[in-house]
């Protein structure tokens, strides 16, 4: 055993003497761990959930307007838009030969404030979320009737809906709905597997359903007369809120984006959705920056414990550093020995934290992804928490230097002889 | 030619102090001005003195954790001023094994674990001591032995021991290793009469079967019959008075 080895052993055996009272130390820094660590790994896994609601699409169309917005309700079937854009320009950007599909969707109706998407078979086919992974159905089947909804996971859980259920659909949005489509209820033919996405937090019709409810409107009231037979026949979506398009390459992405802003047809607007979101995600960071600085604070606080644990016990260890000193140790070594002390409850803690921490996720993740739709990975800590964990343990060995040196010189003031 | 026989004559010497004078930082007067002061190899000596006539002062210079404001002080022909801090600590921890009054051993290492101490922090009386058998936990349960220990009690945590018990793990601590000398600083006072004397003859036998040259302080003058020289602090310090 080397030199260093040996003061390791010292330190280790010197801290299990001590085990009770560094026992809270250790405890203390364990849980400032957890907290930075899981603040920043629910921050990152949120920030993921957030920026992967969509995954494989290239651009987001809609009518001219707020780029953000348009993410918004594009994407996150928030707000509403102001505009809609023509079905038939959506088609023309169907057709274009660098278009690798397209996902129209028509919003604008809620039920129960949960947002109804009417969208075609290529959203079931074509859309997809979290790197690549496509939607599924938990139960049933896709809309095959014209009066047929699919429902998010969450909608189905919160609702308590199964298939078959009947429903009817509000016009308008959360507290500007207005009436209800009373003539047209809709019966539940499937509900889609749970994404963490605002997928799940949606009822999906096809587009002539909404069209067929719309029927009848003037003004936005519906007139009491029955829908006829022949109306539902011919119903053609005139105008979409927006057109999800996936690209055959991707580098053709920004002069396909340019030609619709540039369009001298209808007045569109095309956005990149990964840039968009990162532009929303910035906005509403500043939370999440604040917390992270807070559970920053609570480690300090928890390394300052550390020091203050160490330098209240030197009072009573002057006696053993000088017996050590006696024998041999340099006052380096007595500044090596508490200092490594100091590392030894530094990297407990930072271990029993990260252990709490895993503990944590693998009991909470069923409960988050199900409640809030937030997924958590029980992967391996990542380069940046890995980081953080070498920052704490540093600021631990940085904290336990100042006994160490109150130690170095005590013991050379002490030398042999204190009076105990 | 004078200088060479002077310096050969300090290589025979244990400890050897010459015009040392110290003062404790800020003081006005020296707490110790000792004009000459030596010990033999192997010799064995008594130094007594009330409290505060400069004992632990005089132990501080010959372990080399004070330095003297003036003087030599030379311990196996080396003179501890001319090596550094660290050198300092060093060679004590090579020539010099130490037992205190009492609190001499570490509370959280067993008692083999609290003699091998020296032999961990210095290359030398390791090599030393693995010369005395096939490996150090042999050379420290010898000396335990020899030193009446129980064997049962070599694994134990130290504060499960009795005060004249400790005394003796102090001892082989600071024989383990052959230093050339050991520094005994009041270590019978915690004990009882009759412990007393078996411990310091326990010590003395050791230190004669190693060699060791023994400088043994205490207040307690009837000890001092077990020695074949005494020396009074009064009698070598010509600074009279308390110790600051």
């Amino acid at each position: 055993m080397g030199h260093f080895g040996y003061l390791w052993q010292l330190a280790c055996k010197s801290a299990w003497n001590r085990r009770g009272t560094l026992l809270l130390i250790v405890l203390s820094i364990a849980l400032s761990t957890t907290l930075l660590l899981g603040i920043e790994k629910l921050r990152r896994q949120v920030r993921e959930n957030f920026v992967q609601a969509v995954s494989g699409l290239d651009l987001v169309v809609g009518a001219r307007g707020s780029s953000l917005q348009l993410v918004l309700y594009a994407v996150f079937h928030l707000g509403r838009a102001t505009n809609n854009m023509g079905y038939d320009e959506a088609l023309a950007i169907a057709r274009k030969p660098e278009v690798a599909f397209t996902i129209p969707i028509s919003l604008g109706d809620t039920h129960r404030d949960f947002p109804v998407v009417a969208t075609s078979d290529a959203f079931y086919e074509k859309f997809r979320f979290r790197q690549g992974l496509a939607l599924c159905m938990a139960k049933g089947k896709r809309p095959q009737k014209l009066f047929d909804v699919v429902l998010g996971a969450e909608v189905a859980r919160s609702l308590g809906y199964g298939l078959g259920t009947k429903i009817i659909l509000s016009h308008g949005q959360g507290g500007s709905a207005q009436a209800e489509h009373t003539q047209t209820p809709f019966t539940v033919c499937g509900v889609l597997a749970g994404t963490g996405t605002p997928v799940d937090r949606s009822l999906y019709i096809s587009l002539p359903a909404m069209e067929a409810i719309h029927l009848n409107w003037q003004k936005g009231f519906q007139e009491n007369r029955e829908l006829d037979a022949q109306s539902l026949a011919n119903l053609k979506p005139r105008a979409i809120t927006a057109l999800l398009v996936g690209l055959k390459k991707r580098s053709m992405v920004f002069a396909l984006q340019r030609e619709i802003n540039e369009a001298d047809t209808e007045p569109l607007t095309a956005v990149l959705p990964g840039v968009a979101m990162h532009q929303i995600w910035e906005m509403v960071s500043v939370g999440e920056k604040a917390l992270l600085a807070i559970s920053g604070l609570v480690t300090v606080v928890g390394l300052a414990g550390l020091a203050a644990a160490i330098l209240a016990g030197l009072g009573e260890r002057r006696r053993e550093l000088a017996i050590l000193r006696s024998a041999g140790a340099s006052p380096l070594d007595i500044l090596w020995l508490m200092a490594m002390e100091g590392l030894l409850l530094v990297l407990s803690g930072t271990g029993l934290g990260v252990l709490v921490l895993y503990g944590l996720l693998a009991s909470s993740a069923p409960l988050l992804a199900e409640h809030y739709g937030v997924f958590l990975t029980l992967a391996a800590p990542e380069s940046g928490e890995w980081l953080l964990l070498l920052a704490i343990c540093l600021a631990g060995f940085a904290a336990s230097l100042l006994p160490a040196v109150k130690a170095y010189r005590m013991s050379l003031s002490d030398g042999l002889t204190v009076s105990v | 030619m004078q200088q060479a026989d002077e310096a050969q004559k300090h290589e025979m010497l244990a400890v050897a102090l010459d015009k040392v004078r110290f003062s404790w930082p800020g003081a006005l007067h020296d707490t110790l001005d000792i004009p000459h002061f030596s010990m033999s190899q192997a010799e064995r000596v008594f130094v007594s003195g009330p409290s505060g006539c400069g004992k632990s002062t005089l132990l501080g210079l010959i372990a080399g954790i004070l330095t003297p404001t003036c003087g030599q002080v030379l311990v196996q022909g080396t003179a501890l001023e001319s090596l550094g801090s660290a050198g300092r600590d060093r060679f004590r921890g090579e020539h010099i094994g130490f037992i205190f009054q009492q609190f001499n051993l570490v509370p959280y290492l067993s008692v083999v674990e609290n003699v091998l101490i020296p032999c961990r922090f210095s290359a030398l009386r390791r090599k030393r001591a693995e010369k005395q058998g096939s490996d150090l936990g042999e050379v420290a349960a010898m000396l335990l032995q020899r030193l009446d220990l129980e064997k049962s009690l070599w694994r134990k945590p130290v504060r499960t021991l009795s005060i004249g018990q400790q005394q003796r793990v102090a001892c082989a601590r600071a024989l383990i290793g052959q230093p050339e000398l050991i520094i005994a600083d009041e270590p019978t006072s915690a004990l009882d009469t009759d412990r007393r004397v078996a411990f310091l003859h326990l010590l003395l036998e050791e230190c004669t079967s190693q060699g060791t040259a023994l400088l043994f302080v205490s207040h307690d003058e009837l000890l001092a019959e077990a020695f074949p020289r005494t020396v009074r602090m009064q009698d070598i310090n010509l600074v009279k008075g308390e110790e600051s």
